[in-house]
């Protein structure tokens, strides 16, 4: 067999594991939806439903069947793209018409601050070079910091920004920022760029990235195949390089869930208005629809991450393929 | 002659590795073997590492299930024990595993490793007997003074003992040691032989797995030759002077009294290198044989299987160019 | 490893720890009524004699609230821990041991739960149930188990190469106390060790994110770190004093349990090694 004709069917194994965990999860969802105590229509719909509106989630989520039959009725639903109508939050819109939307401003957040993550972590690591006793003056505190939830990062942010505004900005009679004071409706880019920050610095991300890069780096530099370039005399950079691109592929796409745990609570705090944001309006709304769309979405980003995370990895070494197939 | 210990009869092992993309592919690691242990004997099974003999001592001992074939224990059918009676009846036979990691728990000490080993095996001992007990099987192994270390601070010699003393708690009646000796230096090497040669004398059995014809030579009563999954040859220790041997193990025997002559304290450890596919019809060696060629006969030496022949009193070789003493090569 | 640096971490996370659950274990025994503790004539103090760490809108001690907010995450910190440790360590065992159906059952369940995004699952099952904090931390621990899972996966499958297990085997014990006792407790102990800190503090940010939002987790007037935090919203930028202290503490508690997790562990493996 050819070299890509084992990869094309390397990759169409993996998509298709990726499929079955995502029906999978999907059932885990849907299940926890019927789990719901009492009447289950009435735990998902809002205070004060028309009983047409109940009849219509009824039958979209397949309550009135049983849950094997119901959750297929569902899915196929689901796959074309279909999770209903919102009820509140956008009355009456398609959900994927409110959520997609949202969703992408919350995808370009956290993949772009993942990428400012690795780029710092990466860039810290090779100007650090390896671990020494006195740099733990500078990675220690760094650790304590970055360990703290984002959302934590988030609120000191947004109130020292406020404070710091409030103090020196408005005595000195400049003219405030369009996003002072947070949080406030803006179209401002600069509570994203905060957004970014807080993540950026928050749930143990930064620290997590920066150890397994230098852990990597270490190892590289101590292989035997490196050393074996520098007996030769070429240059190792290369070789580093590639070397390099596994890992940080994989610990990308490794910690994007991490990322989007922590990007809910951010959007919220800066009210931005991505899927995050969305989905705990829907929830204290209880627009059911809305939460279930938004929840599917999130969980197919995770698989779909790390798929591509795995296909990568095996045009990168083909190794994987003779290992996964 | 003493009663039979163990006997395997047609013993097959069959690894086989399932692929999406390449099919299954399959290896014999034990192709037909019959095997025999007497009461108090020290059989030595030789050959280079990949030619089945750890597996071999896995698969008697029922750690690794064999594919076909009997194997009988004490006149039990071995392959039928399940659960807690083939736990039970393991205390009866025990292994010594190469990788000396594998035998010893790095947080325990030497006392703590044998009266754990004793509490499972000895249960009727109490508190008292089971320290007496201790003191009784470091003397034996010669490590009194060290019953409160960790394997931390023994050094390898010293952890072979700790893991040979562990075994002699069951009190087993056979014991397979996978290369007692490898990784060791001369000096403690020879403390390891001597141990097990007194063990021996307190009639002990057997089945040493080696390719240290040195140490062979030293303890063992019996030897077989294994070369890719099958046993070629089976000669009393005594006999290894015999000019006559399997051409497999002509070589093997020349290997190792190059590397003796070549320094005659370091080891004679036997490495010669058979290439080739694995054949399943014919002589496993024929690939590689320069008998073969020399004679003629390598057309039958890869199409039949060549059975055993007898050369002396308890001596055979499968070897179709058996019954000439093999010509030292040039 | 280790030097000076090291021991500084190990014993001052230690220490933060232990005061943690030392506060935790006698918190429950000290009796507080939120009510009776508003007296909005002290209300926005800031640090001082009688109020150590001032007092909030409503004039009630900081200190007070910070203590009794240790309960809101506590034992349910403890129960998620213990649930993701043994259920993880035991599925990870099998799946790195077993064979057939039974692995692929438990790998199957383990990479299904690995699927989905923890908080945006809580978050979910927060809407239909409207559970409490020991529910919730309850979900967090399954949802911790493949992650537990994988590590001690990995630790058996390597000890199977090494021909460990197969030496334990050999030597007459059975499967239950090779797995239960040769590996998970001497051979794995601290990963577990770190892995249960990790859902320790994965259940702090859980609890305080959502006592935070407010509409699940700990609602006013019971303290909870994250409620307290929450007083930004009312307060716009009125005093710090109220929320800066729990914000710290939960910064700070979260990462002293993941430092001494981590450091107990590496000083765990170093005599283990």
């Amino acid at each position: 067999m050819s070299r890509a004709l084992r990869l094309l069917l390397a990759a169409a194994g993996r998509t298709g594991g990726a499929l079955v965990l995502l029906m999978g999860a999907s059932f885990v969802i849907y299940i926890t939806i019927r789990s719901a105590p009492g009447d289950a229509i009435d735990a998902i719909s809002p205070m004060g439903t028309p009983p047409q509106v109940k009849a219509r989630l009824l039958a979209e989520f397949g309550l009135d069947r049983d849950p094997l039959t119901g959750y297929f009725a569902w899915l196929f639903r689901s796959a074309r793209g279909d999770f209903g109508d919102s009820l509140v939050v956008a009355a009456g819109e398609s959900v994927m018409a409110v959520a997609w939307p949202a969703f992408k401003i919350t995808l370009i957040l956290s993949g772009l601050t993942l990428l400012a993550s690795l780029a710092l972590a990466l860039l810290g690591a090779l100007v650090l070079g390896r671990p020494a006793g006195r740099q733990q003056l500078l990675t220690g505190p760094l650790y304590v910091i970055t360990s703290a939830p984002s959302f934590v990062q988030a609120v000191l942010l947004a109130q020292g920004l406020n404070w710091t505004i409030h103090r020196y900005w408005e005595q000195l009679n400049y003219e405030t920022p369009p996003w002072y004071p947070i949080p406030i409706y803006t179209d401002s880019l600069m509570p994203y760029v905060f957004a970014g920050l807080a993540l950026l610095l928050g749930d143990g991300l930064f620290m997590d990235f920066f150890n397994a890069i230098r852990a990597e780096l270490e190892g590289l530099r101590d292989a035997q195949f490196i050393a074996a370039v520098k007996a030769k005399g070429a240059r190792t950079w290369g070789h580093i390089a590639r070397n390099m691109l596994v890992p940080l592929v994989s610990g990308y796409a490794a910690r994007l869930p991490i990322v989007l745990g922590g990007v809910v609570i951010v959007e919220y705090i800066f009210t931005l208005e991505g899927a995050g944001y969305l989905l705990l309006e829907a929830s204290r709304e209880r627009d059911f629809p809305v939460v279930v769309g938004i929840s599917v979405l999130f969980t197919a980003t995770v698989i779909g991450s790390t798929l591509i995370a795995d296909v990568l990895r095996t045009l990168v070494d083909p190794r994987e393929v003779a290992r996964g197939g | 002659m003493s009663e039979l210990l163990l006997e395997a009869r047609g013993l097959v092992k069959r690894f086989r590795s399932q692929s999406l993309l390449r099919g299954s592919h399959e290896t014999r690691a034990l192709d037909g073997v019959d095997l025999q242990i007497r009461v108090g004997e020290v059989l030595a099974v030789i050959g280079e590492s990949g030619s089945g003999k750890t597996t071999l001592g896995k698969v008697l001992l029922r750690l690794t299930p064999a594919t076909a074939g009997e194997i009988r224990f004490g006149g039990n059918d071995l392959r039928a024990l399940r659960g807690k009676a083939l736990r039970l009846k393991r205390r009866e036979f025990q292994m010594v595993f190469q990788n000396q990691r594998a035998n010893l728990h790095p947080k325990m000490t030497v006392r703590q490793m044998l009266d754990e080993s004793l509490r499972l095996h000895r249960p009727k001992l109490d508190a008292e007997g089971r320290a007496e007990h201790i003191g009784g099987l470091l003397e034996r192994v010669g490590l009194s003074a060290k019953a409160e270390q960790r394997p931390e601070s023994l050094s390898g010699g010293e952890r072979r003992r700790v893991g040979l003393a562990r075994i002699l708690a069951t009190q087993p009646k056979l014991i397979v040691a996978d290369e007692p000796t490898s990784g060791l230096d001369a000096a403690i090497k020879l403390q390891i032989i001597d141990l097990l040669r007194r063990l021996k004398e307190s009639s002990m059995t057997y089945m040493l797995i080696s390719h240290d014809l040195g140490l062979v030579r030293r303890i063992a009563d019996r030897v077989v030759v294994m070369l890719k999954g099958r046993i070629i040859e089976e000669i009393p220790a005594e006999r290894l002077g015999d000019p006559r041997h399997h051409p497999y193990t002509a070589r093997l025997m020349r290997a190792a009294h190059l590397s003796e002559d070549h320094a005659s304290q370091g080891p004679s450890v036997i490495e010669v290198g058979v290439g080739g596919e694995q054949r399943h019809g014919g002589c496993v060696y024929a690939a590689d044989c320069p008998v073969a060629r020399e004679r003629g006969l390598l057309t039958r030496c890869r199409q039949e299987r060549p059975e055993p022949v007898a050369l002396g009193p308890g001596h055979w070789v499968a070897c179709f160019a058996s019954a000439d003493p093999i010509e030292e090569e040039p | 490893m280790g030097g000076r640096a090291e021991r500084i971490a190990f014993w001052g996370s230690g220490a933060i720890v232990a005061l943690v659950i030392a506060i935790g274990l006698v918190s429950p025994l000290i009796g507080y009524d939120p009510a009776a503790a508003v007296d909005y004539e002290q209300k926005l103090l800031g640090p001082g004699a009688g109020h150590w760490l001032g007092t909030d809108a409503q004039g009630r001690d900081v200190a007070m609230r910070l203590m009794k907010g240790t309960e809101a995450f506590f034992l349910p910190g403890l129960m998620a821990a213990g649930i993701a440790t043994m259920a993880g360590a035991l599925l990870g065992a099998i799946a790195g041991y077993a064979e057939g159906w039974g692995r692929t059952l438990v790998v199957g369940f383990l990479q299904l739960v690995d699927t989905l995004p923890r908080l945006i699952f809580i978050i979910l099952v927060c809407t239909i149930l409207n559970p409490s904090i020991t529910l919730i931390a309850g979900v967090a621990g399954v949802l911790f188990i493949p992650s537990i899972a994988t590590v001690i996966r990995r630790k058996v499958e390597a000890l199977g190469s090494e021909d460990y297990i197969l030496a334990h085997v050999a030597h007459g014990f059975s499967t239950t106390r090779i797995l239960l006792y040769h590996i998970l407790w001497l051979q794995a102990r601290p990963l577990l060790i770190r892995q249960a800190t990790y859902v320790f503090g994965y259940v702090l940010f859980v609890e305080t994110a959502l006592s935070y939002l407010g509409d699940y987790g700990v609602q006013e007037p019971t303290p909870s770190w994250g409620n307290m935090v929450a007083q930004t919203r009312e307060l716009g930028g009125a005093s710090a004093w109220p929320w800066v202290f729990p914000a710290v503490a939960i910064a700070v508690t979260i990462a002293a349990f993941l430092a001494f997790g981590n450091l107990l562990a590496r000083r765990d493996e170093e005599a283990i090694r």
